[in-house]
């Protein structure tokens, strides 16, 4: 919200400057975003005048020559491309040779006119970022060469507050004054809004039905209305500083009414009201076309402002179009009403409609208010546009309309809860400063009454931030929480994400953060079922959740490939989102990609491109620096993978993710050329060990043997290592397959293996015999399993 | 025979020390000392020699015989020394060259190590990371953090929705939640993650991380919480001269509120207020809503944004920067 500097000091007197006044009110809770000089220029120079008269400079010429009046026999000759010149008016003025805009004013010549001066619009002092009309005031408001600066009640600054939506209060000059009020005790000055005595004795009926929804509802007719006057100059200015676009003087009283008061108002053309007024809910099949222009469908939960025919305002948050006020209209009904705030909360937000009057019964309007703001728009309204006031008609609840009940405070509590060491007498006096009704029912335990306007107010804890807040929160002495939690063992799947990602950038891998939502295609293109679909996405390229990492990962992944980066290995750990009937499972998975090199081209290396075995290398490392699985590699299809060169990886019965190439249609599609490896582990079907268990160390010799077999090119390494495997020899230390051949020597549909094996006892020195003996047995097994013959 | 001993002794000492490598060392050493050698001979000759006259001669060839053996073994040495040094000057590398990477050290994501650093700050001062789901339910993300529908607070949340009903969690305060209900107090906890807002422009990304911090005990207090972000900031920042400055504000699941603002030193002297964190102490209906009787315990919370943190630590001014993923970015920040 922003309010004018001036406006704010009419209604509280204090010593603070801008800065200080910005300063506390930010320290209050009521943060100032910016202060800001309405204009960033010296106006000085700049005077009102009167046009006499205005002619075209010459056939079809958009300029004229004006005459103008100064005032005091000073006349001047100006030449203007203003549109419009009005001569009922006054005018901005600025000589030659004044400095507007920070730039000197020359003479100029125009067809052989010269202009002494110029004619300004706002835009061009500086007050607005774009205007084509001139600057104005009614002749009331000013005085032919008086300076500008006067009736436009410059010098003035715009406070742009960022206001918490606890404080329905203070969206008003009123609230922010009656804040800064509180903090030094000064006066504030409130308008005085006695009741205007009725011209006669129009009146008009209404009726509330949603009693719950709309507590208190009134208004007034006032007739033969000029709303073709001229708004006055300090009204209009100070709605501009508000931003608030001014329309005609009936509305812009109304606006001005509300930020002054924090009231929201709203003024029907009389003439397009039938019979009465009826707050009630919307109906199924009505609709109403706003103010704005937009059409809106009503249903029961939208309350609405209705005549005895049809609907005529969304209650509280935008009035019809029918029924405006225009420079047409001559009678008027004011309405000033209490809608309670969740009455229309979720109405304006479902139909896209913020507006100003929503924004502040969203928040609470102090329902003491409708009343004497109808009394003060009633005033104004008469001051400037004449007419015959009706009476006040009310409508209301014979319930107590706020049902705020007073708070039961316990003064002790204060300290207790800010670590503070305020007396009662400090607290006492810091709540009747904020208008806090108190009565001591003992020193314990006080009886706290909530002030009509506070919307935020209902428990102890409130009033405990209403004190810390005023008493100032840096005052609150700092220290140290006591140290009273038990100690535990820091979480073991962290632990685990933590190792994983150091042993992934010791392997050369960068991490990325991702987006969790990607497009349909490129979910779909590694996953089959089950997607999660945003209902709200930011655009179809964010629309799904990601149902697997490496889907998002091809993105970074041709972003650095079109940045000509030749080698590529980049990983994410996170959440990845399946949907299962009605539920929605989340997994922490682990996916990494590989492109280009295996590594960078170097003097001593062969570059060679990565391939499948050097990221399976990469991922089994990886997981074996957190826990210790046996993992085997099956292949099986699964979407947007190589089918010969992917794996399914497995920790026994449990699938615990996949490795392999990424299938060349899906790259063709993404528009990458090379061959681009990953693999994607679910992280939470891996529990990190506890301590691993010691084996003793053997002190005698060991015995290694190399044997090579040829087999079937069918046979898979797997099968071959996993017939010595369940031999499960007591001496066998370890197997290692270390070489592959196939070529001159060797059968064309066989292959060669190579292993090397490790013998060593635990209890004694391994003699020739019995490591011949166990080669044997091993010789044996593989040609039943295999068919695995010696190669000779 | 006398000149003859003489002669061979001259002869001998100049092929032991004319011989340049080990063969032709050995090619003298047979030479002499192999069974048809010339000392060899000599010795053999003995015996022809009258009897008075072999011991004297005997002894002769004998001093000749270990005189021979030991230059035959000083040679043997100095040519040892002389390859040695041969072959160290043949394995003479240039120590410049780049080393040889099977692979290179890759880098974390700066969100990553900040997480990390602000995660080991609130360790070492007893509190333990805990996680919760981010696809999350309206009650876990609102209602139970006393936000219900149509409270104006929501419209600060632009949330997205997914199909089902469910919502990408706007803050990771409903970990609180999920938290206190099943843990009782005392309570000190921090949960990192990813947040989700329907935001996107130049200085909002529709996610982003955060961390929230929850403490509950029997006499938390303000002064405490106070005490705990002040440590928290200077340590983070590794500063101590650090501007603090904690402001009312508002959100509905603590009460009272506060935001904590900082001014850093720069070249340029004080930057502005920068908001870094939103705090509170936990409302007490939050904490009836989870079954804790807010008279008995009380609590504090803070939430803050890392991007927010990792963006002031490191100078980097755009936010859109680290979900591009360059690996020119990334790999600025070590692992």
């Amino acid at each position: 919200m922003k309010i004018s500097e001036n406006w704010l000091r009419e209604f509280v007197s204090t010593d603070l400057s801008r800065e200080e006044i910005a300063e506390e009110l930010t320290m209050l809770g009521l943060e100032v975003d910016s202060v800001k000089p309405i204009s960033r220029y010296e106006l000085c120079g700049v005077v009102w005048g009167k046009v006499v008269e205005a002619m075209p400079l010459k056939e079809e010429s958009n300029l004229k020559v004006c005459s103008i009046d100064l005032g005091k026999g000073s006349t001047k000759t100006v030449i203007c491309g203003a549109e419009c010149v009005p001569k009922d008016l006054l005018v901005a003025y600025a000589a030659s040779g004044t400095n507007i805009v920070g730039e000197k004013l020359d003479k100029k010549q125009f067809d052989g006119v010269f202009s002494d001066g110029m004619l300004c619009s706002r835009e061009d002092l500086g007050l607005e970022e774009h205007s084509e009309e001139l600057l104005t005031v009614r002749e009331s408001d000013a005085k032919k060469g008086d300076s500008i600066s006067e009736a436009l009640g410059l010098p003035d600054f715009v406070f742009d507050l960022d206001l918490t939506p606890n404080r329905g209060d203070c969206f008003s000059v009123l609230g922010v004054a009656r804040e800064l009020s509180c903090l030094e005790g000064n006066a504030l000055h409130r308008n005085e809004n006695e009741p205007i005595a009725p011209d006669n004795n129009d009146a008009f009926p209404i009726k509330i039905d949603s009693l719950d929804r709309c507590p208190k509802y009134s208004g007034r007719v006032i007739r033969n209305v000029r709303t073709e006057a001229k708004t006055p100059t300090y009204i209009r200015e100070r709605l501009l500083r508000s931003d608030v676009r001014p329309i005609n003087a009936v509305v812009d009283i109304t606006n001005y009414v509300m930020l002054e008061m924090g009231q929201p108002m709203h003024a029907f053309d009389f003439s397009h009201l039938t019979e009465g007024i009826i707050v009630r809910a919307g109906k199924h099949g009505e609709s109403i076309k706003l103010l704005d222009g937009k059409n809106i469908d009503l249903s029961p939960d939208v309350l609405v402002v209705a005549d005895h025919c049809r609907p005529v305002a969304l209650a509280g948050i935008m009035g019809g179009e029918l029924s405006a006020v225009t420079e047409q209209t001559r009678d008027i009904f004011l309405e000033s009403a209490f809608f309670e705030p969740t009455s229309l909360a979720g109405a304006a937000r479902s139909f896209g409609l913020q507006t100003e009057a929503s924004t502040r019964f969203e928040r609470g309007v102090d329902p003491a208010l409708p009343l004497s703001a109808l009394e003060r728009a009633t005033a104004l309204i008469s001051e400037v546009c004449g007419g015959e006031v009706g009476q006040v008609c009310s409508s209301m609840t014979d319930k107590e309309i706020k049902t705020e009940k007073p708070v039961e405070f316990r003064p002790n509590s204060v300290n207790k809860k800010l670590g503070t060491n305020l007396s009662l007498s400090s607290i006492l006096k810091t709540l009747e400063l904020l208008c806090f009704d108190v009565t001591q029912k003992s020193e314990m335990l006080w009886q706290v009454g909530v002030p009509s306007f506070r919307f935020d107010i209902s428990n102890e804890a409130d009033l405990i931030e209403e004190i810390g807040r005023l008493s100032g929160y840096d005052k609150i002495p700092s220290e140290l929480p006591k140290l009273s939690a038990i100690p535990r063992p820091f979480p073991v799947d962290q632990e685990m994400r933590d190792g994983i990602r150091r042993a992934l950038v010791w392997r050369s891998f960068c991490e990325v953060i991702t987006y969790s939502f990607i497009s349909r295609e490129m979910a779909q293109s590694f996953s089959d079922s089950g997607l999660v679909q945003l209902t709200n996405p930011i655009s179809q390229e964010m629309a799904f959740m990601r149902p697997s990492i490496v889907s998002s990962l091809i993105n970074p992944l041709r972003y650095n490939i079109n940045r000509k980066k030749d080698q590529i290995k980049l990983f994410e750990l996170g959440k990845v989102f399946k949907k299962q009937g009605k539920k929605i499972t989340e997994g922490l998975h682990l996916a990494a990609v590989s492109f280009g090199h295996v590594f960078r081209k170097q003097w001593d290396l062969d570059p060679r491109e990565v391939d499948f075995f050097d990221m399976k290398a990469d991922m089994v490392s990886v997981l074996s620096t957190v826990c210790n699985l046996k993992l085997d590699f099956i292949k099986e299809e699964k979407p947007g993978l190589h089918p010969g060169q992917s794996a399914v990886i497995y920790s026994g019965d449990t699938e615990i993710g996949i490795i392999g190439a990424i299938h060349p249609e899906v790259l063709n599609r993404m528009a990458i050329s090379g061959k681009v490896l990953f693999f994607e582990v679910n992280l939470d079907l891996l529990r990190p060990e506890g301590a691993r268990e010691y084996s003793p160390i053997s002190r005698f010799p060991i015995v290694t043997r190399d044997i090579s077999v040829v087999v079937d090119k069918s046979i898979s390494a797997k099968l071959c290592l996993s017939a010595v495997e369940k031999l499960d020899l007591p001496n066998l230390k370890d197997l290692q397959l270390f070489d592959l051949y196939t070529g001159q020597g060797i059968d064309s549909e066989k292959k060669s293996f190579s292993m090397g094996l490790i013998f060593q006892s635990s209890s004694s020195t391994l003699t020739d015999v019995e490591v011949d003996n166990d080669m044997n047995v091993i010789l044996k097994k593989l040609e039943e399993e295999v068919g695995a013959l010696l190669r000779d | 025979m006398a000149p003859d001993i003489d002669k061979i002794h001259q002869e001998a000492m100049v092929a032991i020390d004319s011989a340049a490598s080990f063969e032709e060392l050995e090619k003298t050493r047979i030479e002499y000392l192999g069974k048809k050698g010339k000392i060899t001979n000599l010795l053999k000759s003995l015996g022809v020699l009258p009897a008075e006259q072999r011991p004297l001669v005997g002894k002769e060839i004998n001093a000749l015989k270990k005189e021979f053996i030991q230059s035959v073994e000083r040679r043997l040495s100095f040519i040892q020394g002389e390859s040695l040094k041969e072959k160290i000057q043949a394995e003479d590398l240039d120590v410049s060259l780049p080393g040889r990477h099977f692979s290179r050290v890759g880098s974390a994501h700066p969100i990553t190590l900040t997480l990390e650093r602000i995660q080991s700050i609130f360790r070492n001062a007893g509190f333990l990371p805990v996680s919760g789901p981010e696809i999350e339910t309206d009650y876990y993300n609102f209602e139970a953090l006393n936000i219900p529908a149509h409270h104006p607070a929501r419209a600060m949340h632009d949330t997205f929705y997914v199909d089902g009903g469910y919502l990408l969690r706007t803050h990771t305060s409903p970990v609180q939640i999920r938290w206190m209900e099943k843990a009782s107090p005392p309570i000190r906890v921090i949960a990192p993650g990813r947040v989700y807002r329907c935001d996107y422009d130049q200085t909002h990304s529709p996610m982003f991380h955060q961390v929230e911090g929850l403490l509950l005990d029997e006499d938390a207090s303000m002064s405490q919480l106070k005490g705990l972000l002040d440590n928290f900031l200077k340590s983070f920042f590794q500063r101590d001269d650090i501007k603090i400055r904690y402001r009312p504000s508002y959100f509905p699941f603590t009460e009272p509120s506060m935001e904590v603002d900082i001014q850093l030193k720069s070249s340029h002297g004080l930057t502005d207020w920068l908001e870094v964190m939103g705090c509170g102490m936990v409302n007490p209906v939050v904490l009836t809503n989870v079954g804790i009787d807010p008279e008995e315990f009380t609590g504090f919370a803070f939430g803050l944004g890392v991007e927010r943190l990792a963006m002031l630590y490191y100078g980097i001014s755009d936010l859109r920067q680290f979900f591009v993923n360059d690996l020119e970015f990334i790999g600025q920040f070590g692992s």
